[in-house]
């Protein structure tokens, strides 16, 4: 799973950059929901209704069997700045790669 | 044979096919029985569910394919939509990418050892844990520890005054993985979204 570092909310979780079905971009704590439309952590997260978590832009739900941990090329396809994301043990995903 | 000795003979036949089949039909194995109940987690029983690939496509794989409640380990009680109700009165749903919210906390049933950061392990098994979490939120009502309010959810965090499980994780293995006695709950109401050992 790409993070891009650890959940202010409950301390514990890595946050997970999470792809709906339908394609959008998200960042999701995979220890507690908290969500962010953007990579712009500094903005307070969303807390979307449980079980089914939608996705703020389209409703499908991020826990649904078409929703997923983007892959890099994933991430770079939505535009986003692939410098920040971290990879599984903690080296840079861009520069893995 | 005569006709008459024929029937006599095939209706005893048909006696004794319907009474070995009458004999024999408990021992046959039957399909899935939807029981509510399956095996508890073992604490440190082999790798997580889920694979990671690299297209990101591990969806499948983490889908939990089973019921994850043991009603008997935790004294939970089972109500209307999956939800498991604990005896101190916090609600474990369906949700997370495990499924259900039980299974996602007992994803601190063991150690996480490759998992960046701190992954707090409980000691014990599933019906240890949910009692530690409920003397937690017990606690945490009586005015002990500490409480953080963000919208729908509460953060609780609290000192329960003696070990009740490690820091685990890619720094705990680091750090010789040491003791915690404070427990996390991050609740909306009364459901349980996750709870963990930390050392604040």
């Amino acid at each position: 799973m790409l993070y891009l570092g650890y959940c202010r909310h409950c301390g514990a979780g890595l946050l997970g950059l999470r792809r709906c079905g339908q394609g959008h971009l998200l960042v999701l704590c995979d220890e507690c929901d908290a969500l962010w439309q953007t990579s712009d952590l500094g903005q307070p997260p969303q807390f979307p209704p449980q079980p089914d978590l939608p996705c703020p832009h389209c409703g499908q739900s991020l826990n649904g069997p078409t929703a997923h941990w983007a892959s890099l090329d994933e991430v770079r396809q939505a535009g986003w700045n692939d410098a920040l994301i971290v990879g599984p043990g903690g080296c840079s995903a861009a520069s893995a790669t | 044979m005569r006709p008459g000795r024929r029937s006599v003979g095939l209706t005893l036949l048909g006696f004794g096919v319907l009474l070995a089949w009458l004999v024999v039909k408990p021992m046959l194995p039957t399909g899935p029985v939807e029981t509510g109940q399956v095996r508890p987690e073992t604490p440190n029983a082999g790798p997580p569910a889920s694979v990671e690939r690299p297209d990101g496509a591990a969806e499948q794989a983490e889908r939990p394919v089973e019921r994850p409640i043991d009603s008997a380990a935790g004294a939970l009680t089972e109500l209307p939509g999956d939800v498991w109700r604990s005896p101190g009165g916090l609600l474990y749903g369906p949700g997370s990418r495990e499924g259900h919210r039980l299974r996602h906390v007992l994803r601190h049933a063991r150690d996480d050892p490759d998992r960046p950061g701190e992954h707090g392990v409980f000691d014990g098994d599933q019906a240890a844990i949910v009692a530690l979490i409920d003397e937690a939120y017990a606690r945490s009502e009586q005015g002990a520890g500490r409480v953080e309010r963000d919208g729908p959810r509460s953060v609780v965090t609290v000192d329960l005054q003696r070990r009740v499980g490690y820091v685990g994780g890619q720094v705990g293995r680091r750090q010789g993985h040491p003791a915690t006695r404070h427990v996390r709950l991050v609740l909306e109401g009364r459901n349980v979204i996750t709870a963990y050992p930390l050392r604040p």
